[in-house]
């Protein structure tokens, strides 16, 4: 075990691929509290998070022999899979998702902290364009146009 | 940041797409296009990939959060793990522990049970 949890991600992936059950429980304790905290973050709900939390980790097991393929770093592979399942079980509620804590974003400043605001807010809590619009008091073109800029923007900085 | 009026960045198309791909933004038709173009256009599927490597690193920086035990043990027994215990092999620890105090107390469920079938209270 103790060995294990020294593999690099890659490689446990590869193990849990051949049904490696050591690999697969170490590359559980290693990263499910990431993954958690991403279900947790999506769906605003315990054991909903913990039910998500179980299903990504089904799907991990069934399809780590895909991972070395997907062109993905391992970690990135994993929160997509995480990030994908707990927005696919938000949309399925088809209930609006809890109301934004955030205090709404001052108008007239998005092109500075208010975009990434929103990036962190889509990706972390799996807001869609309509929730966004709610919340940012705008019609939902305007909101995807400034979204899509705040996109650009997060894009030069990371690739800076 | 700076309070100098900062020009609206072009938006390239491309990466909006994938990135809104990524983020779950799209309506179905949007959806269905992409589905098709994933497969045909490499350069698309790679601004895809970069898009989930750029915000897996947003995702990977929330706080972790230490899921409850009984979250691995269902998943132990969904895929019939759960014999092995995942701790070294001559560890009969807290897995073992556990599991003959959940009989333990299952027996005495229903021995309490038994008891009051057979001896029903007057």
């Amino acid at each position: 075990m103790q060995d294990a949890r020294r593999f690099p991600l890659d490689k446990m992936i590869a193990r849990v691929a051949e049904g490696d059950r050591e690999a697969f429980a170490a590359l559980y304790d290693m990263t499910s509290p990431q993954l958690h905290a991403i279900c947790r973050s999506v769906l605003k709900d315990r054991p909903e998070a913990e039910d998500a939390l179980e299903e990504v980790y089904l799907k991990v097991w069934r399809d780590a022999g895909r991972q070395a393929g997907s062109g993905l770093t391992p970690l990135a592979w994993l929160i997509t899979i995480a990030r994908g399942h707990a927005i696919d079980r938000l949309r399925a509620r088809a209930l609006p998702p809890p109301a934004a804590r955030a205090a709404d974003p001052a108008p007239g400043d998005e092109a500075g902290n208010a975009g990434i605001d929103a990036i962190r807010a889509v990706c972390l809590e799996g807001l869609s364009y309509a929730d966004l619009a709610a919340r940012e008091r705008r019609r939902p073109d305007a909101t995807r146009a400034a979204f899509r800029e705040a996109l650009m923007r997060f894009h030069e900085g990371a690739s800076r | 940041m700076t309070q100098a009026p900062i020009a609206p960045p072009a938006i390239d198309e491309d990466e909006a797409l994938a990135a809104e791909l990524v983020l779950g933004l799209l309506n179905e038709d949007e959806m269905q296009a992409i589905a098709d173009r994933l497969g045909e256009d490499a350069g698309f599927a790679q601004k895809v990939r970069d898009w989930q490597e750029r915000l897996a690193t947003l995702a990977g920086g929330l706080t972790p959060v230490m899921p409850p035990a009984r979250a691995r043990q269902r998943i132990r027994e969904k895929l019939g793990h759960s014999t092995p215990p995942l701790t070294d092999p001559p560890d009969t620890g807290r897995a073992g522990g556990w599991g003959s105090l959940l009989w333990l107390s299952l027996g005495l469920i229903a021995l309490a049970a038994l008891g009051m079938l057979l001896w029903p209270r007057a």
